[in-house]
């Protein structure tokens, strides 16, 4: 009753394989985790922020900011920021009316707008701000041009249908006993979703609102297209243009002039990478805590 | 009380609002396409030649460019994502389970951006000097860093398969006598053909879609590559490169077909993934 | 010398078994020998630790985390005796040769010919001739061949309860394995499927030595040579075959620890 040879060679080459799978993926992930730590590490400092600028004058605004990423910095937040204001409110509303309210019919068809929506390349949301443009230069409004707001527009069309399904996933997660509490004390549904239902689903959405955060701060192709500039300081409104962190880092593969130029950009592309990986762990521990209260 | 009565109307409008985003971004694309149908300019879009200052509007190379760049990518991320899949399901031991997958999330993260600088100083050089022809920025490049863009979208789609079917045929195929190696091969790859499916289909969706990788590494010549070493464009990369310059206004029709295209492909891949049933969502 | 020689030898002997998951004890000191041509039972309430004390036998409990197994269990193939928890001793081919049959019918979702086939093909490396004989076989010895012999190739999850749980005895028996496990093999299904394959077992018993776990004392009376109870882990009574056709002493029994 041995096993055959055969089967112990095939054996073996399966195991093979799915070990080399999993240290091959990683090694690939911590070379460039590993590489950009390497080149950036030693330009982390004040100095990469602001320049020669101080710093509180930089925040302020009162004086610009000329060989430092803080432009770049505050454009992101903004834009995050502002993408956030548009897309979260609508998206998590949107997710409930179809977790809880929507009829089959609407649930099917809004479902296939929003996976649609979700697999739309960001080229082609940053291409369909800038067709808006076209269009409204052509006619209401002659002297429209890209900037941080059109940016913000596009990008929260991008995160939107994340919001929709993630809010949606997360009330539906949640065990049907739950569902049935609010009713059986005489809550309308509204009642149940504001007092029971979103309480409990509440880190979810939250999980998944800080993973649109972190798709908002490092997408580059929208902003390529509606008014992402190389160098712009702080917006002074929401039509300027403006400068991000992904679009500097991508001007700055491409562009740089210096050695000095160059530290610099992988110093930019670590505080993004920081700044992503910061928010996806904030994202993955919301998302945990709420798996483990309701697998008990 | 009238603010508890407004609430559904507001979600509802929210729900609208959502689809008729969706919506509305097709209405704008095929508004800005129609031109191409109503003049006849496919004809001068269908076609081979990029020479934009004489006339000829082809974006066919970046068609090829695109199918070339994310098929490759398919190809070396799919085997990839299979094996790290079964890995964290079947064979890997506790903590290191954790680990592989956390990280796998994690590399969704990782923006695309950064995946293109750090290829440029790390992987281009190599290329460049390993195959000692070209500039390092080609098709192949691109293909490497895009297929490590799509891995984690194959394997978590592909573990959340695996996991389910796991979980019910485990113990059975333990108390056969099944190796853990046989049960991978016997069992959970066979079942698992259908979300295999969905993963590769919505990891070529993927590839098609991204911008950044091939626009910062396949070195953007808008021809149809003849070696893996030769550079190329794809259809993300040559919206960007036309708009993103400034072109005169006469390019426009070539970026809104490839908008269009991209748009339709995608289209049609929701519509595979709906015929494949369940959700499928990384 | 004579005598001492009829006395049979055990197929199966368990020592000192005890099993803790995450800390918490689910069996204690349990003692048990199981000789050829005998079905013993294990009856308890639910979380005696019936199913731990099967799934001992072919390890299954380590599919679970954080299972701590102590004590001895060993048994007999082809006249020699395997410490099954030796590091030696091989776990797939062991539990080729431990069959067992759980409480939900759990046919992979492949076809009926394939869910006997597969383990035949795989863990013993036979031809595809040699397995269709013995699938044909095992699907006899559960009389099932009759009903599914011209749909052999439609899903497995086609078929009703208790004719999922014969093919899965089927499974099992193709194998042919040294020793049967039945984990409440009738606890889902309906009155007359359990009657069919209790009548399955009866025959059975005949080849294979059996461990089964019941909660059912009239599954028991019905089909038991010795019971063992168990409660919280440990084995409080045991019975012989007339005691537990006595229906006062059982009932006493019974009636001491539900």
């Amino acid at each position: 009753m041995r096993p055959t040879a055969n089967r112990r060679t095939s054996d073996l080459a399966t195991t093979i394989f799915c070990w080399t799978a999993a240290v091959l993926t990683m090694l690939a992930v911590l070379a460039v985790m590993g590489f950009l730590l390497y080149r950036g590490a030693g330009t982390l400092g004040p100095n990469l922020f602001f320049g020669e600028t101080h710093w509180w004058e930089a925040v302020r605004g009162v004086r610009p900011v000329f060989d430092g990423l803080w432009s770049a910095l505050a454009g992101t937040a903004l834009l995050v920021l502002l993408s956030c204001l548009l897309a979260v409110p609508t998206g998590i509303a949107g997710g409930i009316y179809l977790s809880e309210y929507g009829s089959r019919r609407f649930r099917a068809v809004a479902g296939f707008a929003v996976d649609l929506m979700a697999g739309i390349p960001s080229i082609v949301m940053g291409l369909f701000g800038f067709s808006l443009i076209v269009v409204l230069r052509h006619t209401f409004v002659p002297r429209a041009k890209t900037g941080l707001l059109l940016a913000a527009v596009c990008i929260a069309l991008l995160v939107l249908p994340y919001l929709v399904r993630t809010t949606q996933n997360a009330l539906a997660g949640l065990p049907s006993h739950l569902r049935l509490l609010g009713p059986s004390l005489g809550f309308t549904p509204w009642q149940n979703i504001r007092h029971v239902l979103l309480p409990s689903a509440g880190r979810g959405i939250l999980s998944g609102v800080i993973l649109a955060m972190g798709r908002a701060a490092e997408d580059t192709a929208v902003i390529l297209l509606t008014g992402a500039v190389a160098q712009a300081f702080l917006p002074r409104s929401l039509y300027d243009k403006f400068e991000a962190l992904p679009f500097r880092i991508y001007y700055m593969a491409a562009e740089h002039r210096t050695a000095a130029e160059l530290d610099q950009a992988f110093g930019t592309a670590l505080v993004l990478l920081m700044l992503t990986g910061t928010l996806f762990g904030l994202a993955f521990a919301a998302q945990r805590t709420m798996e483990k209260r309701w697998k008990g | 009380m009238d603010g508890a009565k407004l609430m559904p109307h507001l979600l509802r409008a929210a729900a609208l609002a959502c689809t008729a985003a969706a919506g509305g971004i097709l209405l704008v694309l095929i508004y800005l396409v129609l031109p191409l149908f109503t003049s006849g300019g496919w004809g001068s879009v269908i076609a081979w030649q990029w020479l934009p200052f004489q006339g000829r509007f082809g974006i066919l190379p970046m068609v090829v460019g695109t199918l070339l760049i994310a098929l490759g990518a398919l190809a070396v991320a799919t085997p990839l994502a299979v094996g790290v899949a079964c890995f964290v399901q079947v064979l890997a031991p506790g903590r290191i389970k954790g680990i592989c997958l956390a990280l796998v999330h994690y590399m969704t993260s990782i923006p695309t951006v950064i995946y293109g600088f750090v290829s440029i100083f790390l992987l281009v050089p190599l290329i460049r000097q390993w195959f000692d022809r070209g500039t390092g920025f080609s098709l192949a490049t691109a293909t490497i860093v895009l297929s490590l863009l799509i891995l984690p979208t194959i394997v978590l789609v592909l573990q959340a398969t695996l996991r389910e079917l796991d979980r019910s045929a485990r113990v059975t195929c333990a108390a056969l006598g099944f190796s853990r190696p046989a049960y991978i091969r016997h069992v959970l790859l066979p079942l698992c053909r259908r979300g295999l499916l969905a993963a590769v289909v919505l990891g070529f969706g993927r590839a098609v879609g991204d911008t950044l990788i091939s626009l910062m590494l396949a070195g953007n010549a808008p021809m149809v590559p003849a070696s893996p070493l030769d550079a190329t464009r794809t259809l993300t990369a040559h919206i960007a490169l036309v708009v993103a310059t400034d072109s005169q206004s006469t390019f426009y029709h070539s970026v809104f077909a490839a908008g269009l295209i991209l748009f339709l492909v995608m289209v049609l891949i929701q519509l595979i993934l709906r015929r494949l049933g369940g959700t499928f969502t990384p | 010398m004579e005598r001492m020689k009829r006395i049979p030898e055990p197929m199966l002997e368990i020592a000192d078994l005890s099993v803790r998951f995450a800390g918490k004890q689910v069996l204690e000191s349990v003692n048990l020998d199981l000789y050829p041509g005998e079905l013993v039972m294990a009856i308890g309430p639910s979380g005696s630790g019936k199913t731990t004390l099967l799934r001992a036998v072919n390890r299954l409990n380590e599919a679970y985390p954080h299972c701590n197994t102590r004590g001895q269990v060993r048994i007999r193939l082809a006249d020699r005796w395997w410490d099954i928890y030796a590091p030696s001793t091989p776990l797939a081919e062991l539990r080729l040769r431990v069959g067992m049959v759980f409480q939900h019918p759990n046919p992979l979702p492949f076809s009926i010919y394939k869910n006997v086939a597969l383990p035949l093909r795989i863990s013993l490396g036979m031809n595809p001739k040699e397995t269709l004989l013995r699938v044909q076989r095992a699907l006899e010895a559960v009389q099932l061949w009759s009903e599914v012999k011209d749909r052999l190739h439609d899903s497995a999850l086609t078929l009703s309860g208790g004719q999922q749980q014969r093919l899965c005895l089927a499974r099992v028996l193709a194998l042919e394995p040294a020793l049967l496990l039945l984990d409440e093999p009738t606890a889902s299904l309906d009155f007359k499927a359990t009657r069919h394959i209790e009548a399955l077992f009866q025959t059975l018993k005949q080849r294979y030595p059996i461990l089964a776990v019941t909660h059912n004392p009239g599954q028991m009376r019905r089909l038991a040579d010795r019971v063992m109870v168990l409660q919280d882990g440990r084995c409080v009574a045991a019975m012989s075959r007339p005691e537990i056709e006595d229906p006062e002493h059982s009932r006493r029994v019974m009636e001491a620890f539900f």
